[in-house]
């Protein structure tokens, strides 16, 4: 077996050829030598380059504002800079990633002579890099949305657990007393009607949920056939004629019959009945309308009704979330849980509630939504 | 030590009746100004200082929310001359300090004597009568450098390097770490840095100031202080024989020169703009 020697003395280390880019830099950044390996890289010829071209001119424009702002103080205030990550641009627009280390030399006032670095290729160590940075970025995006889900459903169980316990509570309460006797069976019947009274507003509360957790699946279903937004009112509306009806209150539509509504349609109908069911609750003479209008790059839907209207105080709470449920003027129960799930719905949309309300005049509520959710005809 | 003192690390040296204030750009320190501030210490009182999130500043004193403007970062400079009874100061900003100079100095005329813009620009971008000389792919790049480099921060080193400039065995440590930023304050600093457009605060400066302008700066091309000069009353500039955006640590001996000029007879420039014209 032949073995080879290696001496010094006669093979010098090739520098021209080492796994590495070798440059020779002006305090300016002008480039004044560099190796082989270097200009293999760039594909550009040596004449074409040594001082004719500045660092500037082979990295992307915002590299060089980094080196500014940060790589020529560093090496004019501490002598070196290390392991700064950049990518050279060669002639055919071909990209290097590679990790750039230079030191200073010096003149004797302490002015830079010039700059001596060296670049290691790591394109795909950068690449593994970039895919463990766009995971990070991912990972924290998710997080934070999860985090805000969370809160979201720990608010709703909590309301959920304290609204439904009451009614099924009483109602477990009046059974045993019919089972024990204390409530004699011709007394039963009548309280079925309180029974069925303090379900109606859990019922409603469980619908709401449903259709809350429904709408959240099917947000993102993509493109739907869009409804007009007047469709989406007189729905509403048939479902709570009764309500309305026993108060004697008109239910009015004053809606640009151009505005569809493209995505999104179950929460938006979600919350159009929510603040008609309200609207309803707290009118005891005159009625309640439906207005929606396009202005801008945003649709304005209006529910505005004759009742009793809130002070600035009870405003302030209803648009901060915090208004607790009161009983309507024909003693109709709620939960608050509809407003809240408004809110979260307005969040997800990119939406928000505005209000307008006198005591005694009655309240307009306006939803104001993007309107990239709607098609204008 | 007072909580200003403390929170933007304020070092005051040299003898004098006339104070000098130096005021960092984006990325660095009051280090940067080592070299041109000790130049005037024999005759003149100077003040450095930290901006919050910077050097060796309080890093728990910056709020998000005060920073996103340069006024939070102006009042900073306002809260020292306060804190050091300061009036009729030189105030000498590189960089983003010189529209942070330019909202301290209308906000208390009576704190700055002059102001000295080493390497000005009021807005970074380019609109229909003016070019700024970035377009958003070029700061988009530079975030992107940011985001990949964190020049030797990591939240270990954090607490070593900040906040101890009592420390002398850490001297170190700070020389080599001057540049390091929390990356979160740095990238907040450099988004209000860039997308700041200061160009209406210019006529409303009643203090007279002096630019300084490289030849070649890719942040503040010489256009831009043509365009400073004649929106703001009292400017005067002067071209500096360097290059880049740092002429202070590039070319030390040529900024101490035309500082102490300005310094000496504030009318020596507009004398021999008027010689220029003349000719």
């Amino acid at each position: 077996m032949r073995t080879e020697t290696y001496s010094p003395l006669n093979s010098e280390y090739d520098f021209e050829n080492a796994p590495c880019g070798y440059l020779v830099l002006c305090a300016n950044g002008t480039i004044l030598h560099l190796n082989q390996t270097m200009l293999r890289w760039l594909g550009y010829s040596r004449e074409e380059i040594v001082n004719k071209k500045n660092l500037s001119d082979i990295t992307p424009r915002g590299t060089s504002l980094y080196f500014q702002m940060f790589v020529y103080p560093s090496l004019k205030m501490q002598g070196y800079i290390n392991e700064v990550s950049l990518d050279i641009i060669g002639f055919d627009n071909s990209t290097t990633s590679c990790l750039f280390n230079a030191t200073a030399v010096r003149n004797e006032d302490g002015s830079i002579k010039h700059l001596n670095a060296i670049l290691f290729g790591i394109s795909d160590r950068k690449k593994y890099e970039e895919e463990i940075l766009q995971e990070k970025k991912l990972a924290e995006t998710m997080a934070t949305s999860r985090e805000l889900i969370l809160q979201a459903q720990r608010r709703i169980m909590a309301i959920l657990g304290h609204d439904t316990r009451a009614p099924l509570f009483s109602i477990n309460r009046i059974i045993k007393l019919a089972i024990d006797g204390t409530i004699p069976p011709e007394d039963v019947f009548p309280h079925f009607e309180l029974m069925a009274n303090q379900l109606d507003a859990t019922l409603i509360l469980i619908d709401n949920l449903l259709n809350w957790a429904n709408a959240h699946y099917d947000s993102d279903a993509g493109q739907q056939k869009p409804i007009p937004l007047r469709t989406v009112s007189n729905d509403v509306y048939q479902l709570l004629r009764s309500n309305a009806v026993s108060k004697k209150l008109f239910l009015n539509t004053q809606i640009d019959p151009s505005i569809s509504v493209r995505s999104n349609q179950s929460i938006i109908s979600f919350i159009v009945r929510n603040l008609v069911n309200n609207a309803i609750k707290f009118t005891s003479e005159g009625g309640v309308t439906v207005s929606a209008e396009h202005r801008g790059d945003l649709v304005n839907i209006t529910i505005s009704d004759t009742g009793m209207g809130m002070d600035a105080d009870q405003v302030k709470k209803y648009t901060g979330g915090k208004l607790d449920s009161t009983a309507g003027t024909a003693n109709e129960m709620g939960s608050g849980m509809g407003l809240m799930l408004i809110k979260e719905f307005l969040i997800q949309l990119k939406g928000e509630l505005q209000v307008e309300s006198e005591p005694g005049q009655g309240s307009s509520i306006t939803v104001v939504l993007p309107d990239t959710l709607f098609e204008i005809s | 030590m007072n909580a200003v003192l403390h929170r933007n690390n304020v070092t005051v040296r040299g003898n004098g009746s006339q104070t000098l204030i130096f005021a960092h750009g984006f990325g660095c320190s009051q280090y940067t100004w080592q070299e041109v501030a000790s130049a005037f210490e024999k005759e003149y009182r100077v003040v450095l200082f930290d901006y919050v999130g910077a050097g060796q500043s309080d890093l728990t004193a910056y709020d998000s929310k005060k920073y996103s403007t340069l006024d939070g970062y102006a009042q900073d400079i306002l809260d020292i001359c306060e804190v050091l009874d300061l009036k009729d100061t030189v105030l000498i900003g590189h960089s983003v300090s010189c529209m942070i100079a330019v909202i301290a100095g209308i906000k208390k005329p009576e704190y700055f004597k002059s102001l000295v813009f080493v390497s000005p620009s009021p807005y970074f971008f380019t609109d229909a009568s003016y070019d700024g000389g970035l377009n958003r792919e070029d700061v988009d790049g530079l975030f992107t450098m940011m985001e990949s480099n964190y020049l030797g921060w990591s939240s270990m080193m954090a607490p070593l390097i900040m906040g101890n400039p009592q420390r002398p065995e850490l001297g170190d440590a700070l020389a080599a770490s001057f540049c390091s930023t929390d990356p979160k304050i740095a990238k907040e600093f450099a988004k209000v840095t860039f997308y700041s457009d200061n160009r209406s605060f210019l006529p409303l400066l009643k203090v007279k100031s002096l630019t300084l302008q490289c030849l070649d700066d890719m942040l503040a091309p010489p256009r831009i202080a043509t365009y400073i000069n004649e929106h703001t009353p009292g400017n005067t500039q002067v071209n500096l024989e360097a290059t880049g955006h740092c002429p202070h640590l590039s070319a030390p001996v040529k900024t101490i020169a035309a500082i102490r000029d300005y310094l000496v007879n504030p009318e020596i420039y507009e004398d021999r703009d008027l010689l220029a014209l003349k000719q």
